[in-house]
């Protein structure tokens, strides 16, 4: 409650246009903490349909393809949009983080801020979030879900779902020190991590809060949560391996491919994705 | 003015071809310093706008700098990394080696960087070079480290979440220079020449005016252009004079020199003498106007050489009309007088030996008198055709006039002289003159002198001598020649005596000095004078001039008519006078042309009262009866008819022929005193053939006298053989008769 009243406080709302529904962006701000302020894009809805909230990828931003092109096709469909940006340590960031910066941040850190962006669509009265997520942003969304089961999220649309890849040597390594560094400020190390090869800053607590999410994990994710989910992948998509995908088939969680589409699901993909996903949305709510 | 003009000028080609060069090469020298005088001024113009437009380019990079420093400092605390650190400083060592200048947020100039709390301090460690603590008020600050410049720019980071509060600073340390060129361009700034006018350690304010030291870059288009026109300057100034110089060749090979060989040709052809004709003009001029004057000129001078031949026939005709005889072809007396000169300057002042022959025709006169002038200049003609002959090819024969010719020798032996005159005598002798209708023989004297001095006096004085040994030889005992000698001298004085000649003359004019001597001719078998022989004397000066040296004057120059008519003058005055003794008679000689001459008849009638009284014998010289022989013939016939004896003179002495003796119309013959000597000198056979002659001539009808009758005993054989008459001293002296 306290925290709701700290949203509610900080919360800064930038209309320009007394705009109808296809109209730009609000920016909107939740201060996390002293000298941590999160932004996030909102754009109002029909009353009818559930808020969507949207997250991007590994060290993206809200700006970031897909989720800002499908954000605007929510929109445009009708659906309240709120596409926040992690902020990974970095107050109002609105850039993508660099594989070098210096990564403290963790998957429960971010988690926190989605469960605050949550909040912050209850307190304006969406009674029904859909959650959708894009890569690393999916397992935000089934890591969310699966640690903070609530009445709010009704669904979840997990676009190209992966686990994150990490060198496994580093990931045993990691895994190893952990218990030492307790009690004290963690070293900074270099770990692969995604499309970070070998450069990714953080200290190892931070590293293995997203290397331990590995396929298994996500798997046995999926298994336990409670709201229907949706899985969306291109069948071009190289980040994805044959194994995931195939383990992806093999368990009962609805799969939608579109054809041809690679990771980010570029050009005429973006529309297709966009048009599969609104059927997940339609096809809930008929 | 005038005077320089007269002194300097005319100028040869050459030197004006020069000073045309000159005159180009300084007008082009000038141009030249001009030119480069003027490229000079633009270049420092240039230099000077380059420097304006350096300095502004500077001015406007210092501008633009302050600018992209300002912006790289905005970009360096907007950066979501400079926020995280100032949020979250845990590891900001880290991220300021390794992520502040390497996160692509701040150019490459910016050489370090650190952040400071609001406080003003370090999030971290401090690198040496960056300052330990900011604040608000900390100015941008400029210094000099390790040579090179550096600004140090300090930034506050804006508090993301309280507006216009700061939530802390950045310092970027810029490397001034790299900064520089980054925001610039430089067009006339030396780019690696930028640097700040400070010390090592020096830190100043951010104003950086009149800090900046840099080069001005020479503008390389210019400076190309500009010493591409220099190098062009020298290269027509090079061009210029090499064209000078080929000009001037071109001047000298195409005037200068055929010019010069024109004027030299010219110049040979006025110094050309006797005739001399130089080979025309060759080779071929280059310049047309001059290949055309030489032309010219070639033929100018063929016209010159034919007008020159033409020239030269008729001064050789000129020459040949002046100096040969129209009649019989040789030289004239013109010819030998210029070759006599002409010998005397060649021959003066060396030892050679000079000879002159003289040649006279016997009775020449007597002969063109009997046989006519044509006939006498057909003799004349054969006479020098024989005599050319007989001489050497080279030898010049010369008529000296009437039957007179000359030749003469140079270093010839006189013996070999001598030779040769005797050929000519004998050639003369030997010529058929029958073939000219010639009854007489004719012969030739011949007279010769010899030199062999170097003085011009000794040759002068070879024709007199010449002409003495004429006389000579044409006596009776001399063979027709007669080299000269000093033995002949006196005769010859005579002969060419100023005095015997003005006495000679006085006498003829007036008769006042003549005086007349008398030789009694004897009659032998009476023994007693019969007659007197008149003898001519000259009183001259109180001195008495001898016959033999009046003679040789009067017969020289052709006087003996007037001095026979001023003798008979005489002789009658002193028959008049009575000084010739009464009953006796007297005898006359009449020369040559006396007999002939138109008046004789008329002088000789004046005697013709005395016939009565007197003998009057008319003596005359076989040589002077022979030569005109047929008129001398018809007047003594005349005289003889009116009472005169006549008297062959000197007989013996010349031709002696008893052919002409029987038809010459005479009464007495008189020997020559030579025929009468030999009687008592000469051989036995000489003195037979006298003596036959005396007793051949008196048994022909004839008187006959002996001359020089000077002993008893030549008085003697005279009467023995048979002589009626005789003369000589020892009968008589030739004295004056009361």
């Amino acid at each position: 409650m306290q925290g709701l009243q700290r949203v509610q406080d900080f919360l800064v709302l930038l209309v320009f246009l007394a705009a109808p529904v296809v109209a730009s962006a609000d920016t909107v701000e939740i201060r996390f903490s002293p000298g941590l302020v999160g932004v996030a894009d909102y754009r109002a809805g029909k009353a009818e349909l559930p808020a969507v909230l949207l997250l991007h990828g590994f060290l993206q931003t809200r700006n970031s393809p897909p989720m800002s092109r499908l954000a605007d096709a929510l929109s445009d469909a009708g659906y309240p949009v709120l596409v926040p940006t992690l902020t990974l340590g970095v107050s109002r960031r609105n850039k993508s983080l660099s594989c070098e910066a210096v990564h403290k941040h963790t998957l429960p850190d971010d988690l926190q801020e989605v469960s605050q962006w949550l909040n912050w669509l209850a307190n304006h009265g969406y009674k029904k979030v859909v959650m959708i997520g894009h890569s690393s942003g999916s397992k935000d969304v089934l890591a969310y879900l699966v640690d903070k089961p609530g009445v709010l999220v009704e669904r979840a649309i997990l676009v190209g779902i992966t686990p994150i890849e990490v060198d496994a040597e580093q990931h045993r390594k990691a895994r190893a020190e952990k218990p030492a560094m307790s009690g004290q400020m963690p070293p900074l190390g270099r770990f692969t991590v995604a499309y970070c090869k070998n450069n990714y800053v953080a200290t190892v607590p931070a590293y293995l809060s997203y290397a331990d999410w590995t396929g298994d994990v996500i798997a046995n994710a999926l298994g336990k949560i409670k709201v229907p989910v949706d899985v969306v992948l291109g069948t071009k998509d190289q980040v994805i391996s044959p194994t995931w995908r195939g383990q992806l088939e093999k368990s009962r969680v609805p799969l939608t491919l579109i054809e041809n589409a690679g990771h980010f699901f570029d050009g005429e993909h973006e529309f297709e994705l966009n048009d599969r996903v609104l059927e997940i949305l339609k096809k809930k709510h008929r | 003015m005038r005077f320089l003009l007269g002194t300097f000028l005319p100028l040869s080609f050459k030197t004006y071809g020069i000073a045309f060069i000159v005159m180009v090469t300084l007008f082009f020298g000038l141009a030249s310093w001009f030119t480069l005088n003027k490229i000079h001024s633009t270049q420092i113009e240039i230099e000077r706008n380059s420097q304006r437009a350096a300095s502004a380019e500077v001015a406007q990079a210092l501008l633009q700098l302050t600018k992209e420093l300002e912006q790289v400092a905005h970009a360096l605390t907007a950066w979501d990394e400079t926020r995280q650190q100032l949020s979250d400083p845990a590891y900001y060592d880290y991220w300021r080696i390794n992520r502040a200048l390497q996160g692509g947020v701040v150019p490459d100039f910016v050489k370090s960087v650190a952040l400071y709390n609001r406080q003003g301090h370090p999030l971290g460690t401090v690198s040496p070079d960056m300052p330990a603590m900011v604040d608000e008020l900390s100015p941008t600050r400029v210094t000099k480290q390790g040579g090179r410049d550096f600004i140090y720019l300090t930034q506050p980071v804006q508090d993301m979440e309280v507006r216009g509060q700061i939530s802390g600073y950045a310092v970027l340390k810029i490397d001034f220079q790299p900064a520089l060129l980054s925001v610039q361009r430089f067009r006339y700034v030396d780019s690696a020449s930028i640097v700040l006018s400070l010390r090592e350690g020096e830190t100043i304010q951010s104003d950086l005016d009149g800090r900046v030291l840099f080069n001005v870059i020479p503008n390389e288009e210019i400076s190309a252009l500009l010493k591409f026109m220099t190098r062009y300057q020298y290269q027509i100034m090079f061009i210029v004079l090499l064209l000078s110089w080929v000009f001037y060749a071109a001047l000298a090979v195409l005037l200068s020199k055929p010019l010069l060989r024109l004027s030299k040709h010219i110049d040979t052809l006025r110094d050309g003498r006797d005739g001399l004709v130089l080979d025309s003009l060759d080779g071929r001029f280059l310049v047309k106007e001059l290949e055309k004057v030489r032309i010219s000129l070639n033929d100018y001078q063929r016209e010159l050489e034919s007008m020159h031949t033409s020239l030269d026939q008729k001064n050789t005709e000129l020459w040949t009309m002046a100096h040969r005889d129209p009649l019989t072809g040789i030289f004239n007396r013109r010819c030998f007088d210029e070759d006599w000169r002409m010998l005397l300057s060649v021959a003066s002042g060396h030892r050679v030996a000079v000879s002159v022959m003289l040649f006279d025709c016997d009775h020449f006169k007597a002969i063109n008198d009997t046989y006519g002038h044509q006939a006498g200049d057909q003799v004349l003609k054969s006479i020098a055709q024989v005599l050319q002959l007989t001489l050497r090819s080279g030898d010049r024969l010369y008529r000296l006039g009437g039957d007179e010719f000359v030749t003469m020798f140079l270093d010839a032996d006189i013996r070999r002289v001598e030779e040769v005159a005797k050929r000519c005598v004998e050639a003369v002798d030997q010529y058929d003159f029958s073939l000219l209708g010639i009854k007489e023989p004719i012969r030739i004297s011949i007279g010769l002198a010899y030199a062999e001095g170097v003085h011009t006096e000794n040759l002068m004085s070879l024709q007199k001598q010449a002409d003495v040994a004429m006389y000579f030889a044409k006596r009776p005992g001399h063979g027709k020649i007669a080299l000269y000698s000093e033995d002949m001298a006196i005769d010859g004085n005579a002969l060419l005596s100023n005095q015997v000649t003005n006495a000679v003359f006085e006498a003829m004019s007036s008769g006042s000095c003549l005086e007349m001597y008398y030789q009694p001719v004897v009659n032998l078998d009476t023994r007693e004078i019969e007659y007197y022989e008149a003898l001519v004397r000259i009183r001259h000066d109180q001195e008495l001039i001898m016959p033999a040296e009046i003679f040789p004057v009067v017969e020289g120059r052709r006087l003996e008519a007037e001095m026979d008519f001023a003798i008979m003058g005489k002789v009658l005055e002193d028959l008049r006078n009575g000084r010739i003794p009464l009953g006796s008679g007297l005898s006359v000689n009449i020369s040559g042309p006396a007999i002939v001459h138109p008046r004789i008849g008329e002088r000789l009638a004046e005697f013709e009262p005395f016939l009565k009284d007197y003998k009057l014998v008319l003596e005359i010289t076989e040589t002077a009866l022979i030569t005109q022989l047929q008129q001398a013939s018809a007047n003594l016939n005349l005289l003889r008819a009116a009472g005169f004896k006549v008297a062959l003179d000197d007989f013996g002495s010349g031709y002696s022929s008893l052919g002409y003796l029987a038809n010459m119309p005479v009464d007495i013959v008189k020997f020559d005193i030579t025929l009468i000597h030999s009687l008592e000198h000469g051989d036995e056979r000489q003195g037979s053939i006298v003596a036959s002659l005396a007793t051949m001539i008196r048994k022909a009808g004839y008187f006959i006298v002996a001359e020089g009758l000077e002993n008893q005993r030549m008085l003697r054989n005279a009467g023995r053989l048979g002589f009626s008459h005789g003369q000589g001293h020892f009968l008589g002296r030739p004295s004056r008769l009361a």
